[in-house]
């Protein structure tokens, strides 16, 4: 489809996405090549490997990778496959190597930097054999505020560079956070429709009862903003009312509330800036960050596709480093409360992409709307999908000749 | 234990069943009963447990636990999948007359909208239960998930 085909819309290429970019395996295929592979990728956060020896496993794109910390602490990447026959080295998503990776096959072993220290028997290879031949390609990482990055392409602009007008924005609420654990789900569905469910602030009112009779009748001041790289951010005041969605809760089921008797709707043991602003930052091509009033909630997703209709969304809860014992409890019980594909606002994201992926189906209705906010400049109000466009805008740089 | 330590665990079992069936068959009000009024209910995975512990949800008090049910009357737009819960390995330790902790395995499996009954979860149900005017109820329900990829769909109660 071209340009010529759109006069009916109303709108240019830049506005619209051809739903092909949910559904063709082989536009999949090539984001795996044309994306993947040559942008930023996040792995960790740094305070998950703490001593010589830890791992974690990742799939970029469709790549296995290992992120290893050295005896020296410095954080190395390489490809998780023996150069000797090609099995994974491991299977868990994280770990510790001890001194070096073993290959459970012919037991070829690699150190924490993928080099090759071991091959069992090699006198047979031959005078010609040597072992450094067979060290595993090493992989870029970089780190910024603390988030563990690499680049499977060796041609990626430095991390820093690349993180963009997001960087600032990112620094300032991740800076002084470590880890409290992940969790992942799949849903049937294209990795892009998450991505672009982060940086929508259209749906919330529609697809969220606790967010549109909560707040019926109140409109909540926000922006939304094209950053640019590819990133986007919406910002918006703090949105916190117990009263009025207990209000709308009785409504739902009946039930009497009393939100005083509620822990959930208590002010955590920490220091809360209610006045700080709830942001949400999607870098490209597939991270979202969310950071809630002041620090309540902070989390960060990655998008790991599996095909072109499924997706693990992996998520990484942060806490603040040296927080009391009381306020790490009260983040591990509360951050995921509506969160994940269990949480009681992400519950309903997930059933979203579901549909919309089942929707793209529909031959008949080949495109996606993301025109609002037709301002000039890069900044629109909470509904407006400036962020989107700001992904699309690079999604066909990235993909140049093979973009729709 | 009052009555008989096979008594008592007998009518613990059949909380356990009740809560299932009560689960499966969506009476969330009457779900709610079975819990004191200091009652938790909490879900983790099996990683997070043995690591970290960070829950995917954990509701302390009834009136948390009725902040749940009201999602799960319409709260949430996600469609209400049919589940059926099996329980087994049901292992009972009496503490004092009126007090218990259990601890059982579930597989749960869920119809959706398209008709299709798929494997849910599976994992393992700590259970903290006390007896009030002659009834047994839960104290404390802890479901540890094993699923290290959970399902999208996974806001019915575990």
């Amino acid at each position: 489809m071209t340009e010529e085909q759109l006069p009916h819309l109303g709108l240019d290429m830049t506005r619209v996405i051809d739903r092909r970019v949910y559904t063709d395996p082989l536009i999949y295929k090539t984001e795996m090549t044309q994306i993947f592979a040559r942008t930023w990728q996040f792995v960790a956060h740094e305070s998950e490997l703490q001593g010589p020896g830890d791992y974690i496993s990742a799939t970029i794109g469709e790549q296995p990778i290992i992120l290893c910390k050295n005896r020296d602490g410095a954080l190395n990447a390489f490809y998780n496959a023996c150069t000797h026959r090609g099995a994974v080295l491991t299977t868990k998503r994280k770990g510790n190597c001890g001194a070096a990776f073993r290959c459970m096959y012919h037991g070829w072993t690699f150190d924490q930097e993928g080099r090759c220290i071991g091959v069992p028997y090699p006198d047979a290879y031959g005078q010609g054999f040597t072992r450094d031949v067979y060290d595993i390609p090493s992989i870029r990482v970089e780190t910024f505020a603390g988030l563990v990055f690499v680049s499977l392409d060796g041609e990626a602009a430095p991390l820093e560079e690349y993180m963009g007008e997001a960087g600032p924005y990112v620094r300032e609420v991740v800076e002084g956070t470590e880890s409290l654990g992940r969790v992942r789900w799949a849903y049937d569905g294209n990795w892009k429709s998450w991505h672009e469910n982060f940086a929508d602030n259209y749906h919330p009112e529609f697809t969220h009862p606790v967010v549109g009779t909560g707040y019926r009748g109140i409109e909540v001041q926000g922006n939304n903003y094209w950053l640019d790289e590819g990133h986007g951010m919406l910002r918006f005041p703090p949105q916190r009312d117990p009263q009025r969605i207990v209000a709308a809760m009785r409504e739902t089921s009946g039930l009497e509330n009393n939100i005083s008797d509620n822990p959930l709707w208590q002010r955590p043991p920490f220091d809360v800036d209610f006045k700080q602003d709830h942001r949400i930052i999607t870098v490209f091509p597939n991270m979202d960050l969310q950071f809630m009033t002041g620090g309540m909630m902070n989390i960060i997703q990655v998008l790991r596709p599996q095909a072109v209709n499924r997706t693990v969304v992996e998520l990484l809860a942060l806490g603040t480093k040296g927080e009391s014992g009381t306020a790490r409890e009260w983040r591990l019980e509360r951050t995921l409360d509506s969160q994940a594909s269990s949480g009681k606002v992400s519950g309903d994201d997930n059933e979203a992409v579901v549909r919309c992926q089942m929707g793209f189906a529909a031959s008949a209705v080949p495109w996606s709307n993301m025109s609002r906010g037709q301002g000039s400049g890069n900044v629109g109000e909470k509904r407006d999908e400036y962020s989107m466009r700001s992904f699309y805008n690079a999604w066909r740089r990235y993909m140049g000749e093979h973009a729709l | 234990m009052q009555g008989g330590n096979d008594n008592c665990e007998g009518q613990i079992r059949a909380l356990m069943f009740e809560c299932a069936r009560l689960v499966d068959h969506q009476r969330f009000r009457e779900w709610l009963d079975l819990f004191t009024d200091d009652g938790s209910y909490s879900a983790i995975t099996y990683e997070n447990n043995q690591e970290n512990g960070l829950y995917l949800f954990k509701d302390d008090g009834k009136e948390s636990l009725k902040e749940r049910v009201t999602f799960l009357m319409g709260f949430w737009q996600v469609g209400r999948g049919k589940t059926l819960h099996t329980l087994s390995n049901i292992s009972i330790t009496p503490l004092q007359d009126d007090e218990a902790t259990a601890s059982s395995y579930f597989v749960i499996y869920r119809t959706g909208d398209d008709g299709v009954t798929r494997f849910h979860a599976c994992g393992e149900y700590e259970d903290h239960l006390v007896r009030q005017e002659c009834r047994w109820l839960f104290k404390r329900r802890k479901a540890i998930v094993d699923n290290g990829v959970l399902p999208s769909h996974f806001t019915d109660l575990i």
